[in-house]
């Protein structure tokens, strides 16, 4: 009945009425972690001014300087990160690539997230035939050979960057789909539902203001993974020839392309995988400190 | 309120006109076994039970695990509607009204539940938990609604300064003040109070009880209150109804059923329950076994398992409430 | 000869983001074999943390045993390893919790999961051999048919019988002490007192000395002999059961036992302790139950109050005991 421990109360707080709060909307941003959001400010700022800001033509070929290595490792700051099997500057390229990856991986976690968010709660709210339907749907999806459709759609309507993304939505949806609605299940079993029904509370009111913030951290924790991994599968994709079309530079695609040369100059995969990984971990640590920012129950902390 | 209509069925009443009204209610569930060869099998979660519960009062209701109470608290809140018998609210079946009688219901009726944790969303502050009722249900200014809000503090006895605060800074019994404050936000007639105060400490318990007792008087609000401590039932109510297994076994004001409780049952609740006294205590358990399943109930008198009066007649004829003295009602062969 | 168990000046804190917490902060009592101490107070008064420090069970990290001494026949538990611990808990110490659902694990039969502490505790590997054990303790709790229900999973079983298993196991290999913590909470009312007769019978048979943990006073009653009231982290009042119900000194104790409704006293309004249980991380200066205590003077606001004794086994942590008593 009673549990010792788990909840210390605060009555204090209430006892003695606490300093006004927000004192500053920079209250708001206590924690934040410095270094991953220096690197995704850098990985976006340069990706919007790839274009002015890049030392060359990131598709222009210069088959005298290909395969050059980067500073540091006997190349010269004319191309500071070396250059590929064609002579393009890696460091323009890796800039023009940025937009590209960020484009797509934002856009599909957003996409999918939303899909899959929307999905879970109609499914786990009214149960029934709407959570059979939903629910089997996933399962099939779960279950499709992932690259096997991305073929074929790919191949019928055409590779480009806004297949790229469609593809992906339609191909991750269901993880986000299937995580959350058992979520939205134990969620919809809380006596606060049940009293905001008695309350005479729509559903829509239920799901939107009581079940989906209570959601919320399951859905950073998978988004954040799966941008990384959407960043991933787009490489190899791309490695197929199925993502973004060439000559157009993406991470992924650099990093496929660089594998053949693994041992001539390691620098082709080094430098986008950093990238990747570097990004990556920034944005799950960013993921991390939003999640307990948006739990009060961290936020007085 | 409009008197209920004439009904056949002999539903126990006292006092003045009925705010809310069970009439021969039953809810039966029906279970999967599990697997695909799924032959439902019946559970009758409540069976036959009429209640009443007159403006202004208490009803207390007890039982054990599985006699029924969570779902008859469901069937009160229509939050489910009855297989058979009726649910009336000041005289309207709740399941034929229109979408203005059901507005009128959600306003007229809540509930504060056992758990205080689970009670309240832990993403929403105090201000949007209590005020949600009235910004549901009301055409309510915000302005209003702060003024409306600081004045259910007040009468629950947190300060000002809660409004803006989340239910995890407050300690148990402080989060049950708060979900009374939302229950009471529309000026209720009926609240179901499902066992208010079991999840609290001791030392907390009667702070509760007496701020329940003090709402009711200033608001004239009427309670189920549904728990197994049968004292603390006892202090509050002016009915009471025990219930086994899914029905009535009696149902009496407070001072004839413990005064001179009837059926074997409400006595051996009674003998448990006595105060605490070291030394004058028996561990001779009252009743013997445990509550058999709701899915395989006992022929006859449902209680027959674990009575010990019982007879041979108790396993073939269910006995029927009947009224052995006025106003208490008690279903058992023996009883005179 | 030692008592079977002396716990001496106990100190458990845990370390939050908010402050230390001082979880139990100086706990001192003894209990012989064969006698039933009762451990009541409200949640947050360290009495379940007293009992996890006992067995040096404390979540990892945050808590920390920072002093005292544990004493189990005579020798020091807080200072052997943990191997030795491990040997102690469920063979010399053992537990029956609160929740019998998730003190049995659901995918075990009632048989398999019996048979683990002979296998661990005992060496015993026969078959045959541990078979008839389970099914002799299984009988000794007065599970109908045991040979039968070996084969069940604790979903197949009543909350009643559920704890009768959860006894069985917790007295199969002949401990000497046996912690219950709330065994009785989550049972309905009729079936409670059927359990506390079990465990006094299975006290009486092994001679095992018994803390029950437990907020519920009319369990005390039934069950202990002597009765310890926690408080913020520490034991406000401790005394033979008779004397703490006839003669309570500490105002919390005589608060608690007017605080509960009790059937056939009528009364228009509730006898009821204001306030909050203390948060302790942030305790007040001098007694920590001065700030909703009924009987407070001045003195107790700045002022710890020491234990005082009344005969040889009756202390309150209260200025006022001496008068409180005449009252």
């Amino acid at each position: 009945m009673t549990t010792d421990s788990s909840s210390l109360p605060l009555d204090k707080s209430v006892a003695e009425p606490i300093a006004p709060k927000r004192a500053s909307w920079l209250h708001n941003l206590r924690g934040l972690p410095v270094v991953p959001l220096t690197i995704l400010l850098i990985v976006i700022g340069t990706g919007i001014l790839a274009p002015i800001i890049q030392p060359h033509n990131p598709n222009e070929v210069d088959l005298l300087a290909s395969l050059r290595p980067p500073v540091g490792f006997d190349g010269t700051w004319e191309h500071p990160l070396g250059t590929d099997e064609l002579g393009r500057d890696v460091l323009s390229r890796l800039m023009d690539g940025a937009q590209i990856s960020l484009l797509v991986g934002i856009a599909v976690v957003l996409g999918a997230g939303t899909l899959g968010a929307t999905l879970a709660l109609l499914a786990g709210y009214f149960r029934g035939w709407v959570d059979i339907l939903i629910s089997r749907a996933t399962d099939t999806f779960l279950a499709v050979p992932f690259l096997l459709v991305a073929i074929s759609v790919v191949g019928a309507v055409g590779a480009s960057t806004r297949n790229l993304i469609l593809v992906l939505i339609f191909m991750t949806w269901a993880g986000y789909a299937r995580v959350l609605r058992s979520e939205v299940l134990r969620v919809r079993e809380a006596d606060f539902v049940r009293l905001a029904k008695v309350a005479g509370c729509s559903p829509a009111r239920i799901i939107i203001r009581h079940i989906l913030p209570n959601i919320v951290n399951p859905l950073i924790v998978l988004a954040t993974l799966q941008l990384s991994a959407v960043i991933v599968i787009e490489a190899s994709l791309s490695f197929l020839g199925l993502g973004v079309p060439a000559p157009q530079a993406t991470w992924g695609g650099m990093l496929a392309n660089g594998k053949a040369y693994l041992g001539v100059q390691n620098s082709l995969t080094i430098v986008p995988g950093i990238a990747i990984a570097a990004t990556c971990l920034s944005i799950n640590l960013m993921g991390d400190w939003l999640r307990v920012r948006l739990d009060p129950r961290f936020r007085q902390l | 309120m409009t008197t209920s209509p004439a009904s056949t069925v002999t539903a126990p009443k006292a006092g003045d006109t009925p705010l809310i009204e069970l009439l021969n209610v039953t809810k039966v569930y029906t279970v999967r076994a599990g697997g695909f060869r799924g032959q439902g099998r019946q559970l009758r979660a409540v069976d036959g039970v009429s209640l009443s519960v007159p403006a202004a009062t208490t009803l207390g209701l007890v039982g054990e695990s599985g006699c029924g109470k969570t779902t008859l608290s469901r069937l009160l809140l229509r939050q489910e509607p009855p297989t058979t018998g009726e649910v009336r609210y000041a005289g309207k079946n709740v399941w034929s009204m229109g979408r203005g009688g059901q507005k009128d219901f959600h306003r007229q009726v809540s509930a504060v539940f056992q758990d205080p944790y689970s009670s309240l969303n832990p993403r929403h502050r105090v201000r949007e938990i209590v005020t949600e009722p009235l910004m549901v249900n009301s055409g309510m200014s915000r302005h209003d609604r702060e003024e409306k809000l600081q004045s259910l503090l007040s009468d629950v006895g947190l300060p000002p300064a809660a409004a803006g605060l989340y239910p995890h800074e407050f300690s148990g019994g402080q989060r049950q003040r708060i979900a009374i404050a939302r229950a009471i936000a529309l000026n209720p007639g009926l609240v179901v109070l499902d066992e208010p105060v079991s999840a609290l400490d001791v030392s907390i318990r009667a702070q509760i009880l007496n701020l329940l007792k003090e709402l009711q008087e200033r608001h004239q609000i009427a309670y189920v209150f549904i728990a197994h401590d049968l004292a603390a039932v006892e202090h509050m109510s002016d009915q009471m109804a025990v219930m086994y297994l899914g029905a009535l076994v009696e149902y009496a004001p407070v001072e004839g059923l413990y005064g001179n409780p009837l059926h074997p049952y409400t006595k051996a609740l009674l003998l448990a329950s006595q105060p605490p006294q070291p030394g004058k205590m028996s561990l001779e358990a009252p009743l013997s076994g445990e509550v058999p399943s709701p899915l395989n109930l006992p022929s006859g008198c449902r209680f027959r398992t674990r009575c010990p009066i019982a007879e041979a007649r108790c396993a073939e004829l269910s006995p029927q409430l009947r009224e052995v003295r006025p106003g208490h009602y008690v279903s058992c062969h023996l009883v005179n | 000869m030692p008592p079977l168990l002396e716990v001496k000046n106990l100190q458990t804190h845990f370390i939050t983001r908010s402050g230390v917490a001082r979880a139990v902060d100086g706990v001192t009592f003894s209990l012989e074999r064969g006698q039933t101490l009762g451990l009541v107070g409200e949640s947050g008064s360290g009495k379940s943390v007293t009992c996890s420090s006992i067995v040096r069970l404390l979540p990892k990290g945050s808590g920390r045993i920072v002093g005292g001494e544990v004493l189990f026949e005579g020798r020091n538990l807080l200072d052997i390893s943990e191997n030795e611990m491990r040997r102690i808990r469920g063979s010399q110490i053992s537990f029956v919790t609160q929740d019998p659902m998730t003190s049995l694990n659901p995918v075990y039969s009632i048989g398999n999961q019996m048979e683990e502490p002979l296998r661990y505790h005992q060496g015993m590997r026969n078959h045959g051999q541990l078979h008839a054990k389970v099914v002799e303790a299984l009988t000794q709790v007065g599970i109908p048919s045991p040979e039968r229900r070996v084969k069940d999973y604790p979903h197949q079983l009543s909350g009643g019988q559920r704890q009768r298993v959860v006894t069985a196991m917790a007295i199969e290999c002949q401990p000497s002490l046996l912690i219950a913590d709330e065994p009785t909470t989550a049972l309905d009312v009729t079936v409670q007192i059927q359990i506390l007769r079990l465990l006094k019978d299975v006290q009486k048979e092994l001679n095992l000395g018994m803390i029950l943990v437990t907020h519920d006073l009319s369990v005390i009653a039934r069950t202990c002999d002597k009765v310890a009231v926690m408080y913020a982290g520490r034991i406000v009042e401790e005394g033979p059961i008779d004397e703490i119900f006839a003669r309570p000194r500490h105002p919390y104790t005589r608060s608690l036992m007017r605080a509960i409704p009790q059937i056939g006293r009528k009364e228009d309004r509730l006898y009821s302790i204001p306030g909050q249980p203390p948060d302790v991380r942030r305790l007040p200066q001098g007694c920590p139950f001065a700030p909703r205590c009924p009987d407070v003077i001045d003195r107790c606001t700045h002022e710890a109050p020491t234990e005082q004794f009344f005969g040889s086994n009756h202390r309150a942590r209260c200025l006022r005991a001496e008068e409180m008593g005449a009252s």
